[in-house]
């Protein structure tokens, strides 16, 4: 057994664990729950580390402002996280590769120009342990800063929820609103 | 042949590969410095974007480490991946290793994730 440790955040987890012959240590369900445990202390003893900051146009906050209406919330930073979340772990998979393959057709033709107009705002949001994990994994995946994989997903859910296109408007209606509002009424 | 095994009994590799993961235990065997080992929040996301398992291989099993080390498969399972990472930013695709093997032998509970790393 050694003591291995993981940092996240700029801090250190550490974690006595079984070691291979490689020098890999094994990560169990144990130890998840302990991470997730220490995260929780984190946040509580450091909420700024959980804190990502991101910038977002006038015309884009304004769909983002329908969006609220839609599902019923008023918190700005609630709805960027679900959809955040949403984009990371069910969009941007197998799932909604081919909705994202046309919204890529939709960029090209110039259907993002509309929604980055206007002043740019700045604004931020503190994601929950569970959350930064995943906003994290997929930072260091795609070498993305966070506020990049923030405003990526916000954009892309943006876009997608304005699309004229048949199938696109079908995944919104029957796959992401419900995923969104699911998320938002659970928080 | 248990409730897991019954559940994978007719899927293809990579289907049966992401149930097991979902539905049974996991050991993962992550955190090495050089080369440098993902983590299971990083194939957690990479899991869901692979639509193939490239060149998979099944090799005899050499390492016994771990807690279902002597009980797992004696054969290893590797293959080569590419997940796409999409959105409003230029797609990406990325290409990674994963390696490890199913446990126990005979009765299945499980999958012991050996290697991931990007190549």
């Amino acid at each position: 057994m050694e003591t291995i440790q993981k940092e996240f955040l700029g801090e250190k987890f550490s974690y006595t664990t079984e070691v291979d012959e490689d020098g890999k240590g094994l990560w169990t369900n144990t130890i998840d729950n302990d991470f997730s445990k220490w995260l929780h202390q984190l946040r509580i003893d450091n909420r700024e580390l959980f804190k990502v900051q991101y910038s977002v146009s006038e015309n884009a906050y304004k769909v983002l402002e329908k969006l609220k209406e839609r599902i019923g919330v008023f918190d700005d930073s609630l709805l960027v996280r679900a959809i955040t979340i949403t984009f990371i772990n069910f969009i941007d998979t197998r799932a909604g590769r081919l909705i994202l393959n046309k919204l890529n057709a939709c960029i090209a033709a110039g259907g993002l120009d509309i929604l980055q107009e206007g002043d740019t705002l700045k604004k931020s949001l503190y994601f929950s342990p569970v959350g930064i994990r995943d906003v994290e994994a997929y930072a260091n995946l795609t070498g993305f800063k966070r506020s990049k994989v923030v405003k990526n997903a916000l954009y892309s859910v943006l876009l997608i929820s304005i699309n004229s296109d048949k199938e696109i408007k079908k995944f919104w209606e029957e796959e992401i609103l419900e995923q969104l509002t699911t998320i938002v009424k659970a928080a | 042949m248990n409730a897991l095994e019954e559940i994978v009994d007719d899927l293809q590799f990579l289907d049966k590969l992401i149930i097991i993961y979902e539905q049974g235990e996991l050991d993962f065997w992550g955190d090495r410095v050089n080369p440098p080992n993902l983590s299971k929040d990083e194939f957690d996301l990479v899991l869901y974007r692979i639509d193939r398992a490239d060149s998979l291989k099944w090799i005899a099993r050499e390492s016994q480490k771990g807690p279902h080390g002597k009980t797992g498969e004696d054969d290893c399972f590797k293959f080569n991946c590419s997940a796409e990472f999409g959105g409003i930013f230029e797609n990406e695709t990325k290409n990674y290793f994963v390696k490890g093997y199913f446990f126990d032998k005979d009765d299945l509970k499980g999958v012991a994730i050996q290697s991931f790393r990007e190549e």
